[in-house]
């Protein structure tokens, strides 16, 4: 069996890593890519990939045109078919969700499950807090780092904060272990949503919301609850592994 | 009673004019300080007790105080089993650029390191940050209160 090449954006917030250990534990070749470092073309030239994960910033005319020479899959955003290694396949969906075999699902699937899951405990007890950020600079952040002492408040993001609760960037693990111990976290819409809420989060903020109660939420009187992340993700496993099976 | 005090260096700034006078002030009540700093440099004022490079702290037998976020970890490297003391002179850390969460919080929670704090704000902070118990607050190495804590 021919050994499978992935290539994979480096992009902020590590959002394929949930696709690197999958692909790893399946023995595919995974390479990151920081575009920074190396123009797209060249990788394609020097690698010559079988599936490339990229951005939608990255797609351009030239690209795809490489896309189509080398018969690479590309893999944009979040979508297309991420474990059905179709080569010669291109097709950009603009939704949060990802296609497997023509079915969408949640965008759960994409988070390291090896990292992120309900049933990992955390093991770092300096991240137990009651405010969890990890999103970049917002107001809703910003609005609870002023009141200092207020509240016990975490800031564990990739991009720097000018606040003095700021600890710098975390790994996977620091984050999981905030989202596992924190009362409350406020984070982006996206994978870190996602993350946080497979963690079993009780109460996930999103960045760009305005009027939170955080005093309610805090202590625990108002509660959001997220079971049908929790079950579309469980049941989106399932089908992956059923498709594995079946090749 | 040997007391050494890691510092990034004795040049003109307010940690080591401070520092230095608990180090003459030390001497005058006959204990035996030492300074050890990383980088070369000349002293803000009269020195009365010792003062060499940091790597000479490696084996020192005396009671350790580190001034930065620098010294404080290189003195974790010690094998010396000596109390270790991290002054918190300034939250040098939070101004850090890429600084990453799991090294600095190793250090600054480590179990082997009591912490000093300049002011209650500094105390709040890493209170806050590291869920560490910050015991004392001394303010500018104020001789009588800084003696105290190390004496214990």
């Amino acid at each position: 069996m021919t050994k499978i090449k992935i290539v994979a954006h480096a992009c902020e917030g590590n959002t394929y890593s949930g696709f690197e250990a999958a692909a790893k534990a399946k023995g595919y070749k995974w390479i990151w890519w920081d575009e920074n470092m190396v123009a797209l073309h060249d990788v394609l030239h020097e690698v010559k990939p079988d599936v490339v994960f990229t951005m939608q910033k990255n797609v351009r005319d030239g690209v795809i045109r490489a896309f189509t020479k080398y018969n690479i899959t590309n893999v944009v955003g979040n979508v297309d078919k991420p474990f059905n290694f179709t080569v010669n396949k291109y097709s950009i969906n603009g939704h949060n969700n990802i296609l497997v075999d023509n079915r969408e699902y949640e965008f759960a699937l994409l988070v390291d499950t090896s990292v992120f899951n309900p049933q990992q405990p955390p093991v770092n007890p300096l991240l137990q807090c009651d405010i969890g950020i990890t999103a970049k600079p917002c107001k809703v952040g910003l609005d609870v780092c002023t009141e200092v002492g207020k509240y016990n408040v975490k800031v564990l993001s990739d991009t720097e904060w000018s606040v003095p609760q700021y600890l710098g960037i975390g790994s996977l693990e620091n984050k999981r272990d905030l989202y596992h111990q924190a009362k409350v976290v406020i984070v982006d819409q996206g994978i870190e949503e996602a993350r946080a809420k497979l963690c079993r989060m009780n109460n996930v903020v999103l960045s760009w919301e305005t009027d939170v109660d955080f005093d309610k939420l805090v202590s625990g009187e108002v509660r959001r609850h997220y079971a049908d992340v929790l079950q579309s993700y469980e049941y989106a496993l399932e089908t992956l592994l059923e498709l594995e099976q079946e090749q | 009673m040997n007391i050494g005090f890691l510092t990034e260096n004795i040049g003109a700034t307010q940690c080591s004019y401070f520092m230095i006078g608990f180090a003459n002030k030390a001497v005058e009540y006959g204990l035996s300080p030492v300074i050890f700093q990383r980088t070369l440099h000349q002293p803000c004022q009269q020195l009365l007790c010792p003062c060499m490079f940091i790597n000479e702290a490696w084996a020192y037998d005396g009671v350790m105080v580190a001034t930065s976020i620098g010294c404080i970890s290189q003195l974790l490297q010690f094998p010396s089993s000596n109390k270790k003391y991290y002054y918190v002179w300034d939250i040098g850390t939070s101004n850090l650029k890429g600084k990453v969460f799991g090294p600095l919080s190793k250090i600054i929670a480590n179990p082997d390191v009591e912490l000093i704090c300049r002011c209650s704000d500094h105390k709040a902070m890493l209170e806050n940050n590291y869920n560490v118990d910050v015991k004392h607050v001394v303010e500018n190495f104020r001789f009588e209160e800084l003696l105290e804590i190390i004496k214990q």
